[in-house]
């Protein structure tokens, strides 16, 4: 699905990102993990196309990301507040998001539906503007948003943050299920190694830009993910 | 306590160089440099011809009305000014109300804290209004004897011509509170606009006339300064209720609650069928109808409608066609000047989420310019009434608003792309802060916008006839239109050109 190679950036002399190679599967749930600085946000960037490569290129699924732009049809993400529209209803956002992704406004309708626990009666019919919306809700809006129309590829930096603890066990489920039942791929970043070892596949660790280790998740991998973080 | 803080600051310099980091460390530094260079030329100038122009009207007025005192001619039109300013800062006024929430937690007891919120409003620039307009005229009106009478200098009261001027201050700090509590509280706006709409009532039926009876009390305290303590009993009633009412209100879950918002253009079903290119336009006119600061700018470019009067009515400038070209382009091109030169910055807040989207700029730009396009026929159509000024000058118009169409609102476009300065959209902008998202390359667009127009209007009565010049500036319009495609194309390269410079300013400003 995805490949890089030779992957570098550098802002004012300061290399932030350095990668000589990485595939990702596609089916495959990814998770990215790191302290503050690592490049996770910079690699997601780089590989929405949203900063210039100071070197080397990312192929996804065999398109040049910075050249062609038709990998946008099949990929969504949902990095940070700048996804949100604040004036829009959820609603009318998902409308939105629907319309450009070439989605039926009654097809939106029912595959909402399977989101009503994760919106538990504050998202849809609340007449309140997205920007009106607790934190947590609007990024259960920002996640759901990424999810419509199917995309083949689904990149969520820190999904989990802020989300209450019920939210957060509903999200791991619906990623799981999106995981197997359509072979979407996820990226997703978190601070939170327990989450991100439940339901990742894959877990790469990010330290100043390079990649340190690239761990096939196991029973072991969360023991081994808390001693490299407990200084 | 609010003066003391900043006096405490500026003078262990702390407060100068907070702001200078603030501003040297900014994006663009240099260019906003000039622009700040611009604005303040542009002050001084407005303010020296508010003050011109207050002065000078004495003469005017004494020329035209010599058996009227310029005081009570002036008086009795004050209250429509009044309403004016009273609208104009209704919807453009920034109230000093987002630094509460922060001090709420200090240990600073509540009582400062408004306090310090009301000094601050009090030293608005809003209220700076009758140093410029009223202070001139008062000095030149003690100065200036009668006509016929020689010098006459007792006859004009020196002590009731300051307590005149002390009134118009007054009632403006009284607006000041007013628009503060209306802002805060729905109920009196009604309230207001019922009182309003009695007295116009009232008027109508010529049972009483507001307007002379505020210019007649005008009168009363130039002739009899006593009565400025009405005036001034009312200005410490007013002070008294706002502090009472914002202590009261003084709550996150209250008055400093953005509140419940209203859901309003909900509907647009009719935009359903465009597709791609409806749902953007949707996008565009709930931005415009939800938020503070894109109302704003709409309501501007609607006094854009305007600017022919100024132009059109004087002798003075009949004789200048280049003159009167340029002011035709005005009247259609409101709205494309004050909106269209803040695109692609309208989306500033969301614009990674767009970048990413299954979106082609081809569909954005072009969502762009059908909301340019709707506003210049909706101008063209309120423009109507310029035919009262001759035939001529309403071809003048429509020959600028195909210009506008076919070309006007590419340039527009691309100046915003270079801009790159971001805007917080439910923001309402402050009084001659309006840098954030200007620049000086939207200096540099005005030239072929409302250059090139004047331009080719020119050359074309110079070297055939008016009627050829208006004619050739239409036609440069309708060559824009058949170049559409073309030009759409180009735009989308310098789009694409500056995507992540332009992404980069937005993140970092925001």
């Amino acid at each position: 699905m995805i490949n890089i190679k030779d992957l570098s950036k550098i802002y004012s002399g300061k290399t932030v990102l350095n990668i000589s190679s990485l595939e990702i599967a596609k089916g495959s749930c990814f998770g990215l993990v790191g302290n503050n600085g690592a490049g996770k946000t910079t690699l997601f960037s780089l590989l929405l196309d949203l900063v210039e490569p100071t070197s080397g290129d990312i192929l996804n699924q065999g398109i040049k990301v910075s050249k062609d732009e038709s990998w946008k049809a099949k990929t969504s993400a949902f990095i940070d507040s700048t996804f949100i529209i604040g004036y829009l209803t959820p609603e009318e956002y998902f409308e939105f998001i629907a319309q450009l992704r070439g989605v039926k406004n009654e097809t939106l309708k029912d595959w909402l539906e399977q989101f009503s626990g994760f919106f538990k009666d504050e998202i849809l019919n609340q007449k309140k503007y997205i920007r009106d919306l607790s934190k947590g809700n609007q990024k259960k809006v920002g996640i759901t948003a990424s999810f419509i129309g199917l995309p083949e590829l689904v990149i969520l930096d820190e999904p989990f943050s802020s989300l209450d603890p019920s939210s957060q066990i509903l999200l791991k489920k619906l990623i799981q299920e999106f995981v197997k039942n359509d072979q979407t791929t996820f990226l997703i970043s978190s601070h939170d190694l327990s989450h991100v070892t439940e339901v990742c596949n894959r877990i790469v660790l990010l330290e100043k830009g390079q990649i340190i280790k690239d761990i096939e998740t196991n029973k072991a991998t969360l023991k081994e993910l808390e001693s490299y973080f407990t200084l | 306590m609010y003066i003391a803080t900043i006096l405490n600051k500026i003078m262990t310099g702390k407060f100068l160089e907070l702001k200078w980091k603030q501003f040297s460390r900014a994006p663009q530094f240099g260019a906003k440099l000039a622009v700040k260079v611009l604005i303040g030329f542009f002050i001084t100038y407005f303010s020296l011809a508010a003050i011109f122009f207050s002065g000078i009207s004495v003469f005017l007025l004494e020329k035209e009305f010599p058996d009227q005192s310029p005081l009570s001619i002036v008086n009795s039109y004050l209250l429509y000014y009044f309403i004016f300013a009273f609208i104009v800062r209704y919807f453009f006024q920034a109230l000093p109300t987002n630094e509460i929430q922060q001090l709420l937690i200090t240990p600073i007891t509540k009582k400062y804290i408004i306090l310090n919120t009301i000094l601050k409003s009090t030293f608005s620039i809003y209220n700076s209004s009758p140093i410029f307009y009223f202070l001139p005229f008062a000095i030149v009106f003690i100065f200036s004897g009668g006509p016929g009478d020689e010098v006459e200098f007792s006859r004009r009261s020196i002590l009731g011509i300051f307590s005149w001027w002390v009134c118009l201050q007054m009632i403006t700090w009284m607006l000041n509170n007013l628009v503060f509590l209306v802002n805060k509280n729905s109920s009196i706006l009604k309230t207001i606009i019922g009182v309003v709409f009695f007295l116009y009532a009232f008027q109508k039926f010529n049972y009483f006339d507001i307007f002379t009876f505020f210019g007649f009390g005008l009168d009363k305290i130039y002739s009899n300064p006593i009565y400025l303590f009405i005036v001034f009993f009312s200005l410490a009633a007013s002070y008294f209720l706002l502090f009472k009412f914002l202590i009261k209100e003084c709550y996150l879950d209250k008055g400093l609650s953005k509140g419940k918002e209203k859901i309003i253009g909900e509907k647009l079903t009719f935009l359903n069928r465009f597709g791609k290119l409806g749902s953007l336009i949707k996008n565009d006119i709930r931005l415009i109808i939800r938020n503070a600061r894109a109302k704003q700018v709409v309501l501007m470019s609607f006094l854009f409608l305007f600017y022919g009067v100024i132009f059109f009515t004087p002798d003075l400038y009949k004789e200048s066609g280049a003159l009167l070209m340029f002011a035709s382009l005005f009247i259609t091109g409101g709205f494309m000047m004050t909106f269209g030169q803040y695109i692609p910055s309208w989306d500033s807040e969301y614009y990674p989420l767009l970048m990413v989207q299954n979106l082609s700029y081809k569909k954005y730009l072009e969502s762009k310019l059908v909301l340019m396009i709707a506003a210049t026929v909706i101008a063209t159509i309120l423009s109507l009434p310029y035919l009262y000024y001759g035939l001529k000058i309403y071809s003048m118009i429509i020959a600028g608003a195909f210009f506008n169409l076919g070309l006007g609102g590419y340039i527009t476009i691309i100046s915003g792309v270079l801009n790159k300065s971001p805007l917080k959209l439910n923001v309402k902008a402050k009084a001659f802060e309006n840098t954030q998202a200007f620049s000086i390359t939207q200096f540099l667009f005005v030239l072929p916008k409302m250059g090139l127009p004047v331009l080719i209007y020119w050359v074309g009565q110079f070297l055939f006839t008016e009627e050829i010049g208006i004619l050739l500036v239409g036609l440069f319009g309708v060559l824009g239109i058949t170049l559409h495609s073309l030009i759409i194309s180009q735009i989308e390269k310098v789009f694409k050109k500056h995507k992540y410079k332009t992404l980069e300013a937005y993140q970092t400003n925001n």
